[in-house]
C-alpha cells in the first residue's frame, strides 16, 4: 500500500445520479476525470456530499469500485465507512477494501451519543474496524448537530496511538475545538495528518497548522480550492488567500441554511458548467428552488468558475 | 386490527447469547414475562432493543418470534429505522410481510439543520404509509439523542399523512411536550400522544399524554401498566405512589451515560430472573459493578426484589 500524502486537497465529491435517482455510471466516471486533472491528492467517496447515507451498502461498494477503476491508479480513494454497529462496520469495511478503497473515513455512530463518552467504546470501535478491514483509518470529528460528536483529547489521544490510525478530520466547525484537536495530535509521537472539514474557516485551518483538506466544498471548484491548498500547504499565505476570497461567497451560497441543501446545491453547479448532465438528489433530499439555483448561479461566476455570458444566457 | 394504544407500550430488551446473538429462548421467556402484564402493544426493534445494532435479518427474525409468542394477543409495533426513503419503503414492506401491527418511524440524518422543510418529513412519512399501509407512530425525539423537535406546522402537517395514528413525543422537555399536545391535537384531535419522556412518565398524563411508549416499560412493568391505568382513569394519589415507588429505578437505569440503560435494564431482569445474561451487543459495553448494586437498591425499593434474595446473595 502506497502512502497516502494528506498534504493538499482531498474533495469530498458528489454521486451523479440518472432521473430516477440511481448510480450515474457514466456521468461518475467523466466526473471522476475531472477532478483528477486537477492537483488534489485523493478523493473522499461515500461521505455525505456523496450521499453515501441514502445508498444501499451495494450501492456504496459498486460507487468504489467505479471511481478506483476510473482514477485509482492515480489517486488514494479514502470511503467513507458508515455503520451502525461494530460487526456491521468491519463487514461494511472488508468489502470496502475487496472493491479497493485506500483508506477508511470512520463515522461517528449513535451509539456515542450521550454523556460521558466513555473512551472505551469509541476505542474498540476503532480497534475492531482497524483489525477486521486492514485498511488506514482516517478520524472524524464532527459537529453534534451534523449527527456526530466532539471527541475529547483524552479519546483522540488514543485513538492517535492506534496503528491503521493515519489521519483525523475535524469539522468541528469551532477554531477553538479545532486547536484543542491538533494539540492533542501533535502531543503524540506518531505523525498523523489533520485535515480540515471545517468549510467556514478553510484558509485559516492551514493558519492553525492543518496539513490538508477534506471538504465537500470541494466536489465543485475543484481545482481552484486545489491549488488555495497548495500554496496554504507552503505557507504561501498570501497568495492562498486571494484564491479564498474568491471562492468565499460560493461557499456561502453552497452551505446556506438549510445545509442539507448544499449536495443538490454542488450538483445544480456542476450542471452550470458541463461537468454532469443533472442535479438529481435521491429523496429523502428534495431539489432546490430557481431563487437557490440563481444564487449558486452568481456566486459560481464571482469566483471565475462560471463565465458571465453562460450565466446570462 | 383498530390499534388501542391508551397504556403502556413498553419497548423490550432483546436477550441475546454469550457471544451477543438474538437468544430465541430467552426472547421467547421474556416476551411471555412482558405480556403477563397486560401491556396495550410492545415496541420491538427500537433503541431499547438495540434495533440500530441489529441486522435487517434479525430484526425481522425477532419480530417473527415475537408474534409467534404473542401477535394474537398483543398487538406489535416495528421500529423502522432507516436512512432513506428507498429503504424506509422497503423495510416497510418486509415489516407488513411478517405481520406487525404498526411502525414507530424513527427520525433520519436528512432532518439535522435548520430550516427544516417539512416537506422532507412529510414525504418520508407519506412513503412509508403509502408502501406498508400500516398504521405509523410519529417520533419526536431530542436532538442529543439523534432526533429532531418538529416546529409545529411540521407537526401538523404530519398529521395529515393518512396512516398517522399517534406520536411518540421523547423531548424530554415538558414545555416541548405540551406545545406538540397542542399542535398535534388542533391537527388531528384522534392522533394518540405517547410520552416517551422517561424523566416525567407520570406528570406526562397530567400533562395530556394518552398512553406511554417507553423503554423503562422493559422493567417492571406490571408496576407501570397498574401506574398509567390509575393516571389514566384520574386515580392520581395510586398513580403518585407507584411513580414514587419506581422513581429510584427509573433514575439508576437512565443515569448517565444514558447508553447503558440497555445493559442495566438486562441486568434488572438478570436479578429478577428472567434473564439469563445481562449481554449486549459491541459497540455497547457492560456496566459496572457500582451500577449494578443500585440496579439492585432500586429493584428492592421497587418492590420487584425480594431483600432476603439480597442478602442471602451477599452472606
Amino acid at each position: 500500500m502506497k502512502n497516502i500524502d494528506f498534504k493538499g486537497l482531498f474533495p469530498a465529491t458528489v454521486l451523479p445520479m440518472t432521473e430516477d435517482a440511481q448510480i450515474d455510471e457514466p456521468a461518475l466516471r467523466h466526473y471522476m476525470r475531472h477532478i483528477a486533472q486537477t492537483t488534489v491528492h485523493g478523493v473522499a467517496i461515500n461521505v455525505d456530499t456523496g450521499e453515501a447515507p441514502h445508498l444501499s451498502h451495494g450501492e456504496r461498494v459498486r460507487v468504489i469500485e467505479i471511481v478506483v477503476d476510473e482514477i485509482g491508479d492515480r489517486l488514494p480513494v479514502i470511503a467513507g465507512l458508515p455503520a451502525q454497529f461494530t460487526e456491521q462496520a468491519v463487514a461494511y469495511g472488508r468489502d470496502y477494501k475487496s472493491a479497493g478503497a485506500s483508506a477508511l473515513l470512520v463515522f461517528p455512530i449513535s451509539a456515542y451519543q450521550g454523556s460521558p463518552l466513555d473512551p472505551e467504546v469509541v476505542v474498540r470501535y476503532h480497534v475492531a474496524v482497524g483489525d477486521g478491514a486492514g485498511l488506514p483509518l482516517v478520524l472524524f470529528n464532527l459537529l453534534p448537530s451534523l449527527g456526530g460528536v466532539l471527541l475529547p483529547a483524552e479519546i483522540i489521544e488514543r485513538l492517535c496511538g492506534l496503528a491503521p490510525v493515519v489521519a483525523i478530520k475535524d469539522a468541528s466547525f469551532d477554531a477553538r475545538v479545532f486547536v484543542e484537536v491538533m494539540t492533542a495530535v501533535r502531543s503524540q509521537s506518531r505523525r498523523i495528518a489533520v485535515l480540515t472539514g471545517n468549510d467556514p474557516f478553510i484558509h485559516e485551518s492551514f493558519v492553525l497548522g492543518a496539513d490538508g483538506a477534506l471538504l465537500g466544498f470541494g466536489a465543485v471548484p475543484t481545482g481552484q480550492l486545489a491549488e488555495m491548498v497548495d500554496l496554504a500547504v507552503l505557507g504561501r499565505y498570501a497568495e492562498s488567500k486571494v484564491i479564498m476570497d474568491r471562492l468565499a461567497p460560493l461557499e456561502r451560497a453552497m452551505f446556506g441554511p438549510p445545509v442539507r441543501d448544499y449536495r443538490a446545491r454542488a450538483k445544480e453547479a456542476l450542471v452550470m458548467q458541463g461537468i454532469i448532465p443533472r442535479a438529481t438528489v435521491r429523496e429523502p433530499l428534495l431539489p432546490i428552488s430557481k431563487a437557490d439555483r440563481k444564487a449558486m448561479r452568481d456566486a459560481m461566476v464571482a469566483a471565475g468558475e462560471l463565465a458571465q455570458s453562460v450565466a446570462a444566457g | 386490527m383498530k390499534l388501542d394504544l391508551g397504556g403502556l407500550i413498553p419497548a423490550t430488551v432483546l436477550p441475546m447469547t454469550e457471544e451477543g446473538l438474538v437468544d430465541e429462548a430467552g426472547l421467547r421467556k421474556y416476551i411471555r414475562h412482558v405480556a403477563a402484564a397486560e401491556p396495550k402493544a410492545l415496541a420491538i426493534n427500537v433503541d431499547t432493543g438495540e434495533g440500530p445494532h441489529l441486522w435487517p435479518k434479525e430484526r425481522l427474525r425477532v419480530l417473527e418470534v415475537v408474534l409467534e409468542e404473542v401477535g394474537d394477543r398483543i398487538p406489535v409495533i416495528a421500529g423502522l429505522g432507516a436512512q432513506f426513503t428507498d429503504q424506509a419503503v422497503s423495510l416497510a414492506r418486509d415489516l407488513k410481510a411478517v405481520g406487525v401491527h404498526g411502525l414507530l418511524v424513527f427520525p433520519i440524518s436528512a432532518y439535522q439543520g435548520t430550516p427544516l422543510d417539512p416537506e422532507v418529513p412529510v414525504r418520508y412519512h407519506a412513503a412509508i404509509g403509502d408502501a406498508s399501509g400500516l398504521p405509523l407512530i410519529l417520533f419526536q425525539l431530542q436532538p442529543a439523542l439523534g432526533g429532531v423537535n418538529f416546529e409545529p406546522e411540521t407537526l401538523s402537517r404530519l398529521c395529515t399523512v393518512a396512516e398517522v395514528i399517534a406520536i411518540k413525543e421523547a423531548s424530554f422537555n415538558p414545555q416541548l411536550f405540551v406545545e406538540v399536545r397542542d399542535a398535534v391535537k388542533s391537527a388531528r384531535s384522534d392522533c394518540v400522544l405517547l410520552t416517551g419522556n422517561d424523566n416525567f412518565i407520570y406528570e406526562s398524563f397530567l400533562l395530556g399524554a394518552e398512553g406511554a411508549l417507553i423503554g423503562f416499560g422493559a422493567v417492571a412493568t406490571k408496576q407501570q401498566v397498574d401506574l398509567i391505568e390509575h393516571a389514566l382513569a384520574g386515580r392520581h394519589q395510586e398513580a403518585r405512589e407507584f411513580m414514587d415507588r419506581l422513581t429510584p429505578l427509573v433514575n439508576a437505569i437512565f443515569a448517565p451515560p444514558v447508553r447503558n440503560y440497555r445493559a442495566r435494564c438486562k441486568a434488572a431482569l438478570v436479578m429478577l430472573g428472567i434473564l439469563e445474561r445481562e449481554t449486549v451487543r459491541l459497540p455497547l459495553l457492560p456496566i459496572s459493578a457500582a451500577e449494578r448494586e443500585g440496579i439492585r437498591k432500586s429493584l428492592i425499593f421497587a418492590g420487584e426484589l425480594d431483600q432476603s434474595v439480597h442478602v442471602a446473595e451477599a452472606s
